[in-house]
């Protein structure tokens, strides 16, 4: 039984659905009464509370798509697309695309250093003329450097 | 009338026009990309037509959605993978056929199939919706709390394996929704003090998140041998290479019905293209004298799946269009882009914006034969071309893409982190078996039903009751009802053997 997902499953959401009600006695009741801004949000939580724990509690449901145990490469694609939104401030735009693109080419499976670089270094510079110059993106520059700005 | 009107909406418009034609072309070739999705590809071109008039945006989109659609026969047949769900049906006898020299057979084949499906399924969207379109224009606010109500209970016990997950996604959807200041007292909801989490969140980062990032995740973990292409099957010509007029004129009927089980699964919400595309190919293999033979590479065995599958386009925009509720992921997806235009989606839509509904119709009409043309002639081409490039690579660009698509919206970094963490949700939900478009079809809808049942509850003597005194409400939420309990007995009773 404690292998069910299901089961760990269905306690974390009874747990994370009784946190939100908590949360929601945060929420004023107003003129309009019990039909009000808490009204739906505690309806909610409710039934996320309940259905976790039948989900915990009841039969075995159908799964998932299958997946390694622990998703290393997975976790690093988010941690790469976090390293970005660190990234772009200090450095700017282009600069972060490219370490980015380098760092995910490797991630995906390419091996061959030239290809990483240069497939990094076009990736920048497309992306940049891409969004920044030709549909206007607004993009602020890096506090530390901005290598578009330094070129041109 | 209403058509031609639309027709000339769209060609004085050159932009959408052209924007038409690429989605074509863009459609097919995603489509073709095992592993994209077209709602994938449609999440993540969002952003791109912020700078679009309505109609070119919303045409660009829906007509990727077709031909995306239509795209993944071309990477079943000649790769033996599917390029959407939808086209795992076509892979049964499309690959048998390729490998025996007639790749080009197939194909075309899968193109004149998705090309009438597609027509006859725009044919009921263009005459059905209108006509449903003056009925549910009378409905109240119980009347569409009921509608709501009746969607997250459909969807969420429709799509995917378990009605509990199902139902379960849905009201995570609500609850994401909620998050920010309520929209009638302004009050904040769930934002802990934090000044982001009063704007609420945004469709886009949620979207591109749960259905470009989550299979990005997916694909990650299985990118350990993935720099080099695919193969490639040999591109017969001479007799391999002829679909002949014969050929098409035996698989009309197979055409012809496919395309009806396709509209009808179509109107449907959250049955979708692959329940379509499976439920045509059995039905005519049941059908066919020789039902023995489909699976080792028959004509008919492409032409059925695909006629279902490009049939379900149109009409699973009609509870859309007329009522509000998107039926599918790219339904939804375009609800959030009529709701970014600030075009108000529901049944006054047909008065308030005709030539741009209309346009749209049009739009879809053009966009399916240009599908059908660039797929007849250059579909073997296409895929040749997407063999050869390293999937590792695609991937990669697509996630760069997506950084900058989740910040376009608000030109916010914060959306980019809303996208990611929203990536490892989809994730998981894939992983645990929870549907994500129930998920996303319940916070597009959220703060409407909301609204429509604070209203309804404010102007009721009654309480609740008033929506069990109102017959067409009491009618809409007993159907949902009706629905998640059936599902719930079909999964809670023994499975019987599977039909051949």
């Amino acid at each position: 039984m404690l292998r069910n997902p299901d089961l760990w499953t269905g306690l974390v959401l009874a747990v994370i659905g009784a946190g939100f009600l908590t949360a929601s006695f945060d929420i004023r009741i107003t003129e309009a009464g019990l039909i009000g801004p808490r009204f739906v949000p505690q309806v909610v939580c409710g039934l996320v509370v309940a259905s976790g724990l039948i989900l915990a509690l009841g039969r075995r449901t159908a799964g998932g798509e299958s997946g390694p145990a622990l998703p290393l490469r997975a976790a690093l694609l988010i941690a790469i697309g976090l390293v970005n939104v660190w990234l772009v401030p200090r450095v700017g735009y282009a600069a972060a695309t490219m370490l980015v693109a380098g760092s995910v080419f490797a991630l995906f499976g390419q091996r061959d250093w030239r290809v990483i670089a240069g497939g990094a270094v076009v990736s920048g510079v497309a992306f940049h003329l891409l969004f920044i110059e030709l549909m206007g993106v607004f993009m602020p520059a890096g506090r530390w450097f901005d290598l578009a700005r330094m070129i041109g | 009338m209403g058509l031609l009107d639309g027709f000339v909406t769209l060609f004085a418009n050159p932009t959408a026009l052209g924007f038409v034609a690429l989605a074509a072309l863009v459609g097919v070739v995603i489509g073709a990309l095992p592993g994209l999705t077209a709602a994938a590809a449609i999440a993540m071109l969002v952003p791109l037509t912020f700078y679009l008039d309505p109609l070119a945006a919303l045409a660009f989109l829906y007509v990727i959605g077709k031909s995306g659609r239509y795209g993944g026969s071309v990477a079943a047949i000649l790769f033996n993978t599917p390029g959407t769900t939808a086209s795992v049906a076509t892979m049964t006898d499309g690959y048998p056929l390729a490998r025996r020299g007639e790749s080009v057979r197939a194909l075309r084949a899968a193109t004149v199939a998705s090309v009438t499906g597609d027509l006859i399924g725009d044919m009921i969207l263009i005459f059905g919706a209108a006509l449903i379109a003056t009925q549910t224009a009378k409905f109240g606010p119980p009347e569409y709390f009921a509608i709501y109500m009746m969607a997250f209970l459909v969807i969420g016990s429709v799509v995917g394996k378990s009605v509990l997950k199902g139902l379960i996604a849905t009201l995570l959807g609500i609850g994401v929704a909620i998050v920010g200041l309520d929209p009638i007292t302004g009050q904040p909801r769930w934002t802990f003090g934090k000044l982001e989490l009063e704007g609420g969140f945004t469709l886009v980062p949620l979207l591109i998140g749960v259905f470009v990032i989550s299979e990005l995740l997916v694909q990650a973990e299985r990118a350990l041998r993935r720099t080099e292409g695919g193969t490639v099957i040999n591109i017969a010509s001479g007799k391999g290479a002829r679909l002949a007029w014969f050929d098409i004129r035996r698989l009309l009927p197979v055409i012809g019905r496919s395309s009806l089980y396709g509209a009808a699964i179509g109107i449907m919400p959250g049955l979708g293209s692959s329940v379509a595309a499976f439920v045509a190919y059995s039905q005519e293999k049941r059908r066919a004298k020789d039902g023995e033979k489909w699976g080792t590479g028959v004509l008919a065995g492409v032409a059925a799946p695909e006629a279902a599958n490009n049939a379900v386009s149109g009409p699973s925009m009609i509870p859309l269009l007329t009522l509000g509720v998107p039926g599918t992921t790219v339904a939804a997806i375009l609800m959030g882009v009529f709701l970014i235009h600030g075009i108000p989606i529901g049944p006054t839509l047909f008065v308030a914006a005709h030539d741009l509904v209309y346009g749209l119709f049009a739009a879809g009409l053009i966009g399916i034969l240009l599908y059908g043309t660039i797929g007849w002639f250059f579909g073997p081409a296409i895929g040749r071309v997407i063999a050869r490039v390293p999937a590792g690579v695609v991937y990669s660009l697509i996630f760069v893409t997506t950084l900058i698509a989740a910040y376009v919206g608000r030109l916010s970094l914060w959306d980019v982190q809303v996208m990611l963490g929203a990536g490892v949700l989809g994730y998981a939900m894939r992983r645990l078996g929870f549907p994500p478009a129930a998920f996303i079809i319940a916070f597009i809808l959220a703060p409407g039903a909301e609204e429509a049942l604070r209203q309804s509850l404010l102007l009721s003597r009654n309480g609740a009751l008033i929506f069990i005194t109102q017959p067409v409400a009491a009618g809409f939420l007993a159907l949902g009802i009706g629905v998640a309990v059936w599902r719930a007995v079909q999964a809670v009773r023994p499975s019987h053997s599977a039909p051949s």
